[in-house]
């Protein structure tokens, strides 16, 4: 089952964050001179659509390609938002190797979005993406990096008959498979634990991406996110910019490296956002004054929950029902 | 403290020896390509002279129909191998400066040379032989001629490296024909080479070389003979129809770091060999029009990296893959141009595009071989195809997508279990024909059930 079925997309409230926070990122990128409203965006979908609502209302971008290869042609033909989205329902790289869609001269902002765990099949699909974008283009990847969710790489019949301690280790055996050339040591079975298993695929998709530009020495990755949450599902999500030397001085100048949930390096930023209710909402943000100590609470809130809020508070999600 | 230079006590000795080249270097060429060596000096004098452009048939909707009269002519025997064109020559100046110096390679002026690092024609003489007389006649200049005897040049050790113009008609060779162009005849051959030059199989594999290495000269009008037989060329053939496609994809790569100003044109091709094609084929690499890479199924061209290992399901598959500069160092060849530099970026980003164009491909082929799915549409689009040459793909880009036709009628499944051949003949023989297929027989014993208990 897609994860787009056991869950309405728009109520996953820490990747609602994540999207606002992308967003953000992509809207101050103009300051360092990349005008991703002249780009064009190529997302995954899924029927809701939600980060092609985002992208074309608060960058304004209006070329838009979906990439769509589960056989629900019509589901998304029906769900799509806005009519210019181009639909493909092909895999992502027939869609990267159609002209008429990718113009390999113009940057793009790609968002590839997975709901299961990084696989070869992903790593080729970051290489496609990568080897077909024009400098100044801007590259995410999403994946789930969940333990639970791992188990799906062993057949089911094998998953069944078999003890945990088997069950770890030919998932130790699965990951060096596949991963092993990208990793300085051998996967263990500490690596499967729910806090290393992302640090491992961060430095999977580090390493992927850096070999990614053998092919165009001139250019480079300018990683800028590294964000990991959890809506039920622990997800992981790397990416960045890709441009040529003169980038990293202009992503400087233009105070990219100062945002906060901006991170360069192997340690995820956390997003997660604490259920508060919309009066405790209200209250906090009428409280809180920026850059200066947490206000002191009329009620009960664990300080990581609340030192959370405070740094998300821009792109906290509210969900109302409503009678339409 | 730095040690003066002039300091003889300290002097720490670099420098070739004349072994390195003549004993050494000619270990890491084989024969065939030692000859291919010498055809690409050929060819590249011609390309200069005649200003071909050979890829230009892959590339432009409209080529030019070159009608060139150029001819390399090979002969050997099991006392000597002698090649002879007319490329226009070689001036004196060049062949005092530049065409013997070892590792000098020529700025290029002129499209798609073949001569890139100005050792192949030196480590050719040396693998095949001791004695070379070389003498080339260009329009404005006449003959100049030489003679080089490797064992007396190797004796002098390294007083000097230098060789002696001679008069023309004092090297003991001369042209059959009287246009501009080059002659070398290489004699006192190596005794492995002797036996070698001796033998069929050589000279039929030395022609099926030449054919597939130099198939776009052939097209563009150059004229290869081995021993007198004019040879032609050969590249495997493509199907293709409205259903299968043929991928092409024509790039412009550039990268400042790794070439300067240098673009690099890299043109892809990639299908489905003919069924009576029976030859497994993979990828095929050009470097300027002549072939470095053939038919490979190797990690080389990116099977069991970025495609899946190349399995007999993938047989007919066949890919071309292009690479054009005026700058012939930003190719990505061997200095024996008998494989790519692999670590090369544009080689790298031609193998990300390489397995971009094969993926669809390779899963279709995939699917046409899948054992329990129904082939029969697959079958029925191949039996619909035609066959094509490379030269008649069309000029503009396009991705390999199968477009399966609408299924006509319900869908079908294959059921397939085991018997004893002793019962089955039996049955057979039973339903009254001893020789029918199993398949046949399959069909019939499931229509008979169908008829006499479902209706």
């Amino acid at each position: 089952m897609a994860s787009y079925e056991k869950l309405n997309y728009f109520l996953r409230p820490s990747k609602q964050v994540e999207r606002k926070l992308f967003i953000e990122a992509l809207q101050r990128l103009s300051k360092a001179g990349y005008y991703v409203t002249d780009y064009t965006y190529l997302g995954l979908g899924s029927v809701y659509f939600a980060d092609f609502i985002l992208v074309h209302k608060y960058l304004l971008i209006d070329n838009m390609v979906c990439a769509e290869h589960t056989e629900i042609p019509k589901r998304m033909r029906f769900n799509k938002p806005y009519d210019f989205i181009k639909v493909e329902m092909a895999p992502v790289n027939k869609v990267l190797n159609d002209e008429r869609l990718i113009n390999r001269t113009k940057p793009h902002v790609v968002w590839l979005d997975y709901d299961f765990s990084l696989n070869d099949s992903i790593l080729d699909d970051i290489r496609d993406t990568v080897h077909v974008l024009a400098p100044g283009s801007v590259f995410l990847v999403t994946v789930t990096a969940d333990p639970k969710a791992l188990a799906n790489a062993l057949d089911e019949k094998v998953r069944q008959n078999i003890t945990d301690i088997q069950r770890r280790d030919l998932l130790v055996a699965f990951l060096n498979n596949q991963f092993g050339t990208y990793l300085l040591k051998p996967v263990v079975r500490a690596d499967l634990s729910y806090n290393r298993l992302p640090l491992l695929m961060i430095d999977v998709l580090q390493e992927h991406l850096k070999q990614a530009f053998n092919s165009r020495p001139s250019l480079k990755f300018y990683q800028l996110f590294n964000f990991k949450y959890a809506d039920g599902v622990q997800m992981l999500s790397l990416g960045g910019l890709i441009d040529n030397d003169d980038a990293g001085q202009k992503l400087t100048d233009a105070g990219i490296y100062d945002l906060d949930f901006i991170e360069t390096g192997k340690k995820p930023i956390e997003i997660s956002v604490p259920p508060l209710t919309m009066r405790e909402k209200d209250w906090l943000d009428q409280h809180m004054v920026r850059n200066s100590e947490p206000p002191v609470l009329d009620f009960e809130l664990g300080n990581d929950l609340l030192k959370n809020y405070i740094k998300y508070y821009r792109h906290y999600p509210v969900y109302n029902e409503s009678l339409i | 403290m730095s040690i003066p230079i002039t300091d003889e006590a300290n002097v720490v000795h670099s420098y070739a020896t004349k072994e390195f080249f003549i004993d050494m270097l000619t270990r890491d060429i084989g024969v065939i390509d030692a000859v291919l060596e010498l055809v690409d000096n050929s060819v590249d004098k011609i390309i200069d002279t005649f200003g071909l452009d050979v890829m230009d048939f892959l590339i432009s909707d409209a080529p030019q129909e070159t009608s060139i009269s150029a001819f390399v002519d090979i002969h050997f025997t099991e006392d000597f191998f002698s090649i002879e064109d007319n490329s226009g020559g070689i001036s004196r100046s060049q062949i005092q400066n530049e065409v013997f110096v070892f590792g000098n390679p020529q700025e290029r002026l002129h499209q798609s040379g073949l001569s890139a690092y100005g050792i192949g024609m030196k480590r050719a003489f040396f693998k095949l032989g001791r004695h070379i007389a070389f003498r080339s006649r260009t329009a404005s200049e006449g003959e100049s001629a030489l003679v080089w005897d490797v064992d007396e040049w190797k004796q002098s050790k390294n007083e000097s490296w230098d060789l002696q113009l001679s008069e023309p008609d004092a090297v003991g060779i001369s042209f059959t024909h009287e246009e501009a162009g080059t002659l070398i005849r290489i004699e006192k051959l190596n005794n492995s080479i002797t036996n070698l030059f001796g033998q069929v199989p050589f000279q039929n594999e030395l022609v099926r070389r030449l054919q597939t290495a130099y198939a776009l000269f052939v097209r563009s009008g150059i004229t290869f003979r081995v021993n007198g037989n004019t040879i032609g060329q050969s590249l495997p053939d493509l199907i293709t129809s409205d259903e299968i496609p043929i991928a092409r994809n024509l790039v412009q790569y550039q990268d400042e770091k790794s070439y300067g100003d240098s673009t690099i044109d890299v043109l892809i091709i990639a299908g489905l060999t003919p069924r009576d094609d029976r030859k497994p084929r993979g990828w095929y690499i050009f470097c300027n029009g002549r072939m470095v890479v053939e038919s490979d199924q190797t990690v080389l061209t990116g099977w069991g990296d970025r495609l899946p290992q190349f399995r007999p399901k993938f047989n007919h598959f066949v890919g071309f893959v292009y690479f054009r500069c005026t700058d012939v160092r930003a190719l990505p060849w061997t200095t024996t141009k008998q494989g790519v530099e692999r670590e090369a970026p544009v080689f790298q980003y031609a193998l990300d595009e390489m397995s971009l164009q094969a993926r669809g491909i390779t899963s279709f082929l995939d699917d046409a071989y899948k054992e329990d799915t129904d082939t029969t549409v697959i079958d029925q689009a191949m039996e619909k195809t035609h066959s094509i040459s490379l030269f008649q793909v069309g000029k503009s880009n396009q991705s390999f997508e199968y477009k399966s036709p609408k299924v006509a009628g319900p869908r079908k499944t294959t059921i397939s279990f085991q018997r004893l051949e002793e019962e089955v003949q039996r049955v057979k023989e039973a339903a009254g024909n001893s020789r029918l297929s199993n398949k046949a027989l399959g069909e019939m014993l499931f229509d008979y059930y169908v008829e006499m208990e479902v209706g």
